[in-house]
């Protein structure tokens, strides 16, 4: 105790230099915002003391940027705490709130203001995200001490994610704003657009080997539809997974099930208009990507591009699947199918990319209980139906019937009940029911034999970057269950086998709580189960999506290491899938705006809201607007002969030609000569792939051969 | 480590009395300045900013040290500061208006020789030291017998240490007083005025002593509140000067003692007459807030309860690890 009288002069930096935290202070200086300084004081008290896990600070009063989901940087005695800004709550020493009433009662207005404000605090909740002690081999869990609190740079939120810890490569999912200012490189305050103080943003990065595995995997978004906000995000994170992987040397590709309009249908459309389309885009609704998009992009270290390696696969409109009559085998590469695809990517020289799905009978006999009513496949019938499959060898509706007929005639003849075992009426009903299919699967199901020739298939081995699409917008619920459960379990398969063809695999899956419910059974549920147990370790894995998280199997949500979380409802957010998140979080998440997310990830020990640039494509329902001719817009905006172009490309050798070239060359052919000469060019590079040809031809080379021809026919013709 | 509770804090009930100003401060008659009818005028209420921007009030802790035979040696914490209100929400300590004061009461007189050696030790360290028996110094006998009375010299030990802390204040008053802002403002001390200081109003909480007696005494305890008594001359023989005083009622104090919510205001007297109506609707916008985390907010005014606060947590911080009390 010093004694005596002591005049002073309040000034706080004469305390500073005692200052127990001065050490830790100053080797994590590059974690802490020094420019914008102290915003605030850790407290801790008897009823809310600071825990390894959340400790408190109030706030300058003039921090008034300071707000939820923000992160800052906190001391122990040792080590920089690094936290996520939670519940905030304003303390005043008012007992009651009667007290304020009686104050005023009778005597005051309300509007009218004391000469004094009854101070008031705002404190603070902050949830740790980690914590740095001064020696790098001591992992601290200590509590923060009473100090100062700083916002966390760059540098700290990058240390709080675990970044230098990644295994894998780091992936831009969402940006994160603090309430500090953002710094340029020359030092200064960045101002935006509008002349305000730019905010500093970081990258929130996922770890590649917890997103795509094999140390944890998949994704999962929730939130109401309407909000543009989960297909949106998935678009934009697996452009970064793309361009990141692609970086990196590794190979990924994506298969996504477009179940709504054209949302997916023109994924390899820049949301960046070329100059000559920007009047169209601007038609179509679309003003592009605004200033804060692009700084966003550029922040993240992303480009803005399309998913160039785009393929869509859509079966045939209803009734207009090939292979009527009774055609055995129905040739799909010498089929002109484009018109007859049930998909709304149908402009001529923007359906190259589209291609058709034809399924003869073979694999439904493998699928029975996804073709038939339960009711109807009883024992007798799963019988008939391997006899037909496994020892009659019928791969078609065609042959299923002439074998019946035959059967039946041969009953008939003899006067018997009974046919290997199969009595007379289950034959009858068999055939009742076969015949049924076609229209049950109308436009997916022929009564032939299907010969893909070169073309490629839904199902098969993908490509580096390749984006496909299984287009069942516009099916019915039957063909879109099927195509669904039978694509992914090729998938499954072709991944069991290790026959992907890229070193991974992501499978969007929309409406995952139609396809995996919670407590539902079915096979489909049961092989999205088995990739959200085992697809990392066979590089599967699945990003899903739902309105209703409550709603899907609850081992599939247990094995995603990531999800994201848009705006929630009220009714959804009082279910158990949402205990783990605080109650202002929740709160939070009732009034979401678009473009922002909640992300938890393997890494994070609390979830962090950040929010995410507009996806690198033109929305769907604009690029049907813009590229398919719709809505007065119109369709010869873009040339045919580019799909030329694009498929040269696609085949890339010494002589790949620019755009302009192929467009002098095609220049004056007929859409349906270009449509052609692109069916075919395609086929046969399939066709020589993998074979000594491969060298000696090119695609640019039998593009010219094709419109030489074509031209010779042209002008045969007129 | 032990911590030790305050004689301030054990004491509390007894501090009250011991507020009772000596009977020979001030004179028993008042000479009343305004007209006594009507005897409570109405005060208007005012919202808002007003020029009262200072406030001065100080805090103590008299906490147990050591303890030799009987005697206890005791030690004082004082603080005073003035508070400077620069908007409703900002209110900071002055620069350089902050006192501390730190001593060991002890009854240096006391024949005893480890009072001796304690006395000697504090002194080589350039301790302050206080006895708090000072005023019977040249009462042997007094001195002699209170120091056989443990609970006596406690006492004792807290009114010196109370002392201390109004020589803190009195100082910042004079300060105060050579250096008055040029804008007008105006300070309220908390207390009353012992000198006169311009531009400073004393607001007395406790009323241990009744200026009003008679009919105007009953027309006081009954004045409602928002009102004001008519302005009286107060003169102090002890330490000289003038006062103009009134009484003024800060909340209603039907169905309770009469004398809730009652304060005595004091302002300097000087040939000028003080804007009697405008302080008084100035103070009594300062009962809102109401500082209700203090038994006394009936007559406490909240920039006065902010103070206390901050002086307080600077003698938590002194005191922080006090060991309580140890044999000398």
């Amino acid at each position: 105790m010093t004694t005596g009288d002591v005049v002073i002069d309040i000034d706080m930096s004469a305390f500073r230099a005692e200052s127990p935290l001065d050490q830790p202070i100053a080797t994590f200086a590059s974690m802490i915002d020094q420019r914008h300084g102290v915003i605030g004081r850790v407290v801790s008290s008897e009823k809310e003391p600071a825990g390894s896990n959340v400790f408190y600070f109030w706030a300058g009063e003039d921090q008034l940027s300071l707000d939820i989901g923000h992160i800052v940087v906190g001391f122990s005695e040792e080590a920089a705490v690094i936290g996520v800004v939670d519940e905030p709550r304003r303390f005043s020493d008012l007992r009651s709130f009667l007290d304020d009433f009686f104050d005023r009662h009778l005597e005051e207005a309300l509007d009218a203001e004391p000469p004094t404000r009854r101070p008031e605090i705002l404190v603070f909740e902050v949830h740790v995200l980690r914590t740095r002690h001064l020696r790098q081999d001591v992992v601290s869990q200590r509590p923060v001490v009473s100090g100062p609190v700083y916002f966390a740079t760059r540098q700290a939120i990058d240390y709080a994610l675990g970044v230098e810890e990644f295994s894998g490569v780091p992936i831009p999912a969402l940006l994160h704003t603090n309430g500090n200012a953002a710094i340029d490189e020359q030092g200064d305050v960045v101002i935006d657009e509008r002349g305000n103080t730019a905010f500093q943003r970081s990258p929130l990065w996922l770890d590649e080997e917890y997103l795509l595995g094999p140390e944890a995997g998949h994704a999962n978004w929730t939130g109401q539809s309407g909000l543009a906000t989960k297909t949106s995000h998935a678009l934009f994170l697996t452009s970064a997974v793309f361009q990141r992987m692609a970086e990196h040397g590794k190979s990924v590709a994506a298969l996504l099930f477009n179940v709504k309009g054209p949302d997916l249908v023109w994924l390899d459309k820049s949301a960046v208009p070329p100059p000559e389309l920007t009047g169209a885009y601007r038609k179509a609704g679309f003003s592009g990507l605004e200033e804060s998009d692009f700084r966003a992009y550029a922040s993240i270290g992303l480009e803005i591009e399309p998913f160039e390696n785009l393929r869509i696969f859509a079966p045939f409109k209803p009734g207009q699947q090939p292979g009527g009559g009774h055609q055995s085998v129905v040739n799909l590469g010498s089929e002109k199918y484009h018109d007859r695809l049930n998909t709304l990517r149908t402009a001529i020289g923007e359906r190259d990319r589209v291609y058709p799905i034809l399924w003869s009978l073979e694999p439904l006999l493998y699928m029975p209980h996804k073709v038939f009513d339960r009711g109807d496949l009883d024992d007798k019938m799963w019988g008939l139906i391997a006899e037909f499959r496994d020892r009659q060898g019928i791969t078609s509706l065609n042959a299923l019937s002439d074998r019946i007929r035959e059967v039946l005639a041969q009953l008939d003849d003899s006067g018997g009940s009974e046919w290997q075992g199969h009595h007379k009426a289950t034959i009858l009903k068999a055939l009742n029911r076969f015949n049924g299919l076609t229209s049950k699967f109308n436009g997916l199901l022929t009564d032939g034999n299907v010969d893909y020739g070169n073309l490629p298939r839904a199902d098969s081995s993908f490509t580096n970057q390749e984006v496909r699409v299984i287009d069942i917008a516009n099916c019915n619920s039957n063909v879109q269950e099927l195509l669904v459960t039978s694509i992914i379990d090729r998938v499954w398969k072709m991944a069991e086998e290790q026959n992907l063809g890229v070193d991974k695999l992501i499978v969007f899956v929309d409406e995952l709580n139609k396809y995996a419910p919670n407590g539902g059974e079915g096979s489909l549920r049961n092989t999205l189960v088995d990739i959200a147990a085992r697809g990392r370790h066979l590089n599967v894995v699945l990003f899903g999506a739902q309105q209703f998280r409550s709603k899907v199997d609850a081992e599939i949500l247990g094995n995603c290491g990531t999800s994201f979380y848009g705006r929630v409802g009220d009714e959804e957010i009082i279910n158990a899938s949402y205990r783990s998140l605080s109650e202002t979080t929740k709160a939070e998440l009732l009034g979401l705006p678009k473009g922002r997310l909640l992300v938890r990830h393997a890494h994070f020990r609390a979830p962090l809201f950040g929010a995410f640039p507009r996806p690198p494509v033109i929305p769907g329902m604009a690029g049907q607007r813009v590229f398919n001719g719709e809505q007065d817009i119109p369709v010869t905006i873009s040339n045919p002969a580019d799909a030329l172009y694009r498929l040269a490309k696609r085949f890339p050798a010494n002589d790949t030609p620019t755009q302009g070239e192929v467009r002098t060359l095609a220049d004056g052919l007929s859409a349906e000569s270009i449509e052609r000469i692109c069916a075919q060019t395609e086929q046969r590079m399939r066709s020589v792939e993998g074979t000594s040809a491969a060298t000696r031809v090119t695609a640019w080379s039998m593009i010219q051969h094709g419109i030489r021809q074509a031209r010779d026919a042209e002008r045969f013709r007129r | 480590m032990r911590s030790s509770v305050s004689l301030e804090d054990r004491l509390g009930e007894l501090q009250q009395l011991e507020e009772l100003p000596s009977e020979d401060e001030r004179t028993g008659t008042i000479e009343w300045m305004e007209a006594l009818s009507p005897f409570a005028i109405p005060v208007e209420s005012i919202a808002g900013p007003t020029s009262i921007r200072y406030f001065l009030d100080g805090s103590q802790k008299t906490l147990p040290g050591y303890f030799q035979s009987a005697i206890p040696i005791l030690a004082s914490v004082t603080a005073a500061a003035v508070l400077e209100r620069r908007s409703p929400i900002d209110l900071q300590l002055v620069p350089g208006m902050l006192k501390l004061n730190s001593s060991w009461l002890v009854p240096e007189k006391a024949e005893s020789p480890a009072i001796g050696q304690f006395v000697a030790s504090a002194r080589t360290s350039e301790t302050a030291i206080v006895d708090p028996l000072d005023h019977l110094a040249n009462d042997h006998a007094a001195y002699r017998a209170a120091l056989d009375d443990y609970i006596g010299l406690e006492r004792e030990a807290m009114s010196a240490s109370r002392r201390l802390r109004r020589q803190g204040e009195t100082e910042l008053l004079r300060m105060w007083s050579h250096d008055p802002p040029a804008d007008g403002s105006w300070l309220v001390y908390d207390g009353a005025l012992r000198e006169p200081v311009p531009q400073t109003v004393g607001l007395v909480k406790s009323f241990n002593r009744q200026y009003i007696t008679g009919e105007y005494a009953d027309q006081l305890f009954r004045m409602p509140a928002g009102h004001r008594t008519p302005m009286f001359r107060v003169n102090d023989r002890r330490h000289g000067g003038s006062y103009a005083v009134w009484y003024l009622r800060f909340w209603d104090a039907q169905g309770r003692d009469p004398r809730y919510g009652l304060v005595r205001v004091e302002v300097t007297y000087t040939s000028e007459l003080p804007p009697v109506d405008l302080l008084s609707a100035w103070i009594l916008a300062e009962r809102r807030p109401r500082a209700s985390n203090d038994a006394r907010w009936p007559t406490l005014i909240y920039p006065i309860h902010y103070l206390e606060q901050i002086l307080k947590r600077y003698l938590a911080r002194e005191v922080r690890y006090w060991p309580g009390a140890r044999a000398a």
